[in-house]
């Protein structure tokens, strides 16, 4: 049941950006929707000044207050929905905070850094019957017609399904182009520096590897495209690329193979790979075998070639195109609110992609395959 | 000049020979010429050999020929032993090779590794579909020892664990195709995915490689080379194929390889080491456990 003080007023909703000190691109592009309106950007008091600095931002652009008190915005601004884009490890705190208000929440990826507070978020935002989204790109052109595809039989019943989920991005110096002696580097303070050229990562206190923070959007599309829980995990990990990551522990190139309900296998490579390693961002691709079929998907087109002279070396060759996500992701969770339906991505399968994360952190450690909770 | 006798597509052999260097192929065995004259050829080379071509290798052999053998999957290892051991009594060469390293795409990506272009590979990713039924042995599939070859050239060392599952497979004893996916991990870190199946239907198969360094990535992709052809309702893609160089590079590299007198019996061992991680794959599909290949 939809909580009533939830509902839109004038079919619109106004909506609150519970801090945008991560990726302010979520509350960006839920405000590009028609029926959805930002009015106020929120934080907790005690976060440090960066933080504020970056909501202020988002809130001068927006020509809305800043109020440092989560609560009193949620509480005094009629809002209905709350976008959260803290740091990974806010995330679950302030969506759960925002859910017992009687918020419908909008989280940015990862889902949280412990297990304990997914399975916190999922009773939250089911007692409070409240609508979760976690924002994703399952509405990509390409992604969107493969899953029709396959809804339609086209390949027949899935057999495997595997995604490549590369960034073609750097973050910082290369693995080991750094003299001997530097002391490792600060992940927080590497973060905040690499913000203004946009080659920033996951932005926190705790050190988050590729396999975290970017492994939702991968099985975010298997979870799509074959309907199927993963079971069992086998992964491997490392930090092959940047020093960064290997001076914090954490990985930034990853396998995973996956066993999931119904006999089905699946396999998932990720990696942030460094700029040099593609022309446009980064090779990410979908191929799912059936049994009357396959499909080999390509997640960027439809895009278009831009070539010219003194053409700066970091402005992408392949230019994506006809992109709707960002309108289609808040238009499903308005179609979730509207009809009481479920959204694209809901707490409960967010939870079971972040428990299939885990366990595939464990498989790296252990180097054994290991079942997801 | 090396003078080739082969078996097989005769026509598509003299495309090869009309491309060589200082070699040629001499003689082109069919099912009524099995046995040709000593003294008609310096080397024998079979691709995909088969058992009942046992015979003629080792007569080739005895006769003091060299001899090459393209995937010889379906020969047992002991008998590539064997043959190794009569080579060296005869003091000719005898090689065994994965055809898919003489493919130009895959020689251009080894090529940019060992000029240090890409850096240090860190994931290896392949694909292999095909629309053949595979049989209902648990054998692996050969093709998939071909990856795994392709894989370790590419990487450079032996892989140290390897894990790999595979879809449930039909218990009535129909033919189905078999969709598996191995999973290996190399010392310090890196780590390849290969991903087969035999369940497409029947057709054109499908291949990709992709190779992620630390300094760069290379992209081997059927899906970026196909041709559109448009004869009504959606195209139909076509694949823009690497033609007979793989054959003839191999070939070339045979012939220059005795030429120059260079030692082919390392081969034999790097085909050994893959048969061994093969089997450490149908363990681990029978196990559904991790295989350490520490010290193996």
């Amino acid at each position: 049941m939809t909580n009533p003080a939830s509902q839109p007023t004038n079919g619109n909703f106004r909506c609150a950006a519970i801090s945008a000190v991560k990726h302010d691109y979520v509350a960006r592009g839920v405000a590009s929707h028609p029926r959805f309106e930002l009015v106020v950007v929120a934080d907790d008091p005690q976060v440090p000044d960066w933080a504020h600095e970056r909501n202020q931002q988002l809130a001068d652009d927006f020509r809305i207050p800043y109020v440092r008190d989560v609560e009193r915005a949620l509480r005094e601004f009629g809002v209905q929905i709350a976008i959260v884009s803290s740091e990974a490890e806010r995330h679950c705190d302030l969506s759960i905070r925002a859910a017992l208000a009687g918020k419908h929440v909008i989280q940015d990826k990862p889902l949280t850094t412990r297990m304990s507070e997914a399975d916190r978020l999922v009773a939250a935002i089911e007692q409070s019957g409240v609508k979760f989204l976690m924002w994703n790109r399952n509405f990509l052109p390409s992604v969107l017609n493969a899953s029709q595809r396959i809804s339609a039989g086209e390949i027949g019943q899935p057999l495997a399904a595997h995604v490549d989920f590369y960034f073609a991005k750097d973050a910082g110096p290369f693995k080991g182009s750094r003299r001997p002696g530097y002391p490792p580097m600060d992940w927080l303070a590497f973060q905040l520096a690499a913000h203004i050229d946009g080659s920033d990562g996951a932005v926190g206190n705790e050190p988050i590897g590729e396999l975290s923070n970017e492994g939702i959007y991968p099985l975010g599309y298997l979870q799509m495209l074959v309907g199927a829980r993963v079971q069992r995990v086998f992964a491997r990990s490392t930090a092959h690329f940047h020093q960064v990551n290997a001076d914090n522990g954490v990985e930034d190139l990853a396998s995973m193979t996956l066993e999931m309900e119904g006999g089905l296998i699946g396999s998932v490579a990720v990696g942030r790979s460094g700029a040099a390693s593609h022309p446009s961002g980064g090779e990410m691709k979908l191929q799912v075998v059936g049994t009357k079929g396959a499909l080999v998907v390509s997640e960027a087109r439809p895009d278009i070639g831009i070539y010219y002279r003194d053409q700066p070396p970091r402005e992408p060759r392949q230019r994506r195109v006809a992109g709707e996500n960002d309108f289609l992701l808040a238009e499903n969770f308005a179609q979730a609110i509207d009809h009481n339906r479920e959204t694209i991505l809901n707490a409960r399968a967010s939870r079971d992609i972040f428990a299939t994360i885990t366990a595939a952190l464990k498989s790296c450690e252990t180097g054994q395959p290991v079942e997801v909770e | 000049m090396i003078r080739l006798a082969v078996c097989g597509d005769e026509a598509r052999w003299q495309m090869v020979s009309a491309r060589l260097r200082g070699g040629s192929i001499n003689c082109s065995l069919n099912a009524a010429d099995l046995h040709p004259p000593p003294g008609t050829y310096d080397a024998l080379l079979l691709v995909t050999p088969k058992l009942q071509q046992v015979g003629l290798i080792e007569r080739a052999l005895a006769d003091g020929k060299h001899v090459l053998l393209v995937s010889p999957t379906e020969l047992p290892p002991a008998e590539l032993e064997s043959f190794a051991t009569s080579a060296k009594q005869a003091g000719v060469q005898f090689a065994v090779v994965n055809p898919d390293r003489y493919l130009p795409s895959r020689q251009l990506v080894r090529q940019q590794l060992d000029a240090g272009k890409l850096g240090r590979p860190g994931l290896i990713r392949m694909y292999r579909w095909e629309p053949t039924p595979a049989s209902s042995s648990n054998t692996l599939p050969s093709p998939l020892l071909l990856d795994l070859d392709l894989a370790i050239w590419l990487m450079g060392p032996s892989p140290n664990s390897v894990f790999a599952t595979e879809t449930p497979r039909a218990t009535d004893g129909t033919e189905s195709g078999r969709t598996i996916q191995v999973h290996l991990g190399f010392p310090d870190g890196p780590m390849a995915l290969l991903s087969y199946s035999s369940a497409l239907p029947p057709g054109d198969d499908y291949r990709s490689l992709s190779v992620m360094g630390s300094a760069g990535a290379a992209y081997a992709d059927d899906h970026q080379n196909m041709q559109l052809i448009y004869r009504g309702q959606h195209p139909q893609a076509l694949r823009a194929e690497e033609g007979i160089r793989p054959l003839v590079n191999l070939t070339q590299d045979f012939v220059d390889a005795l030429q120059t007198q260079r030692d082919l019996s390392p081969s034999l061992v790097e085909w050994h080491r893959v048969r061994t991680i093969g089997q450490a794959v149908e363990q681990s599909l029978i196990s559904r456990q991790t295989i350490s290949m520490e010290g193996a």
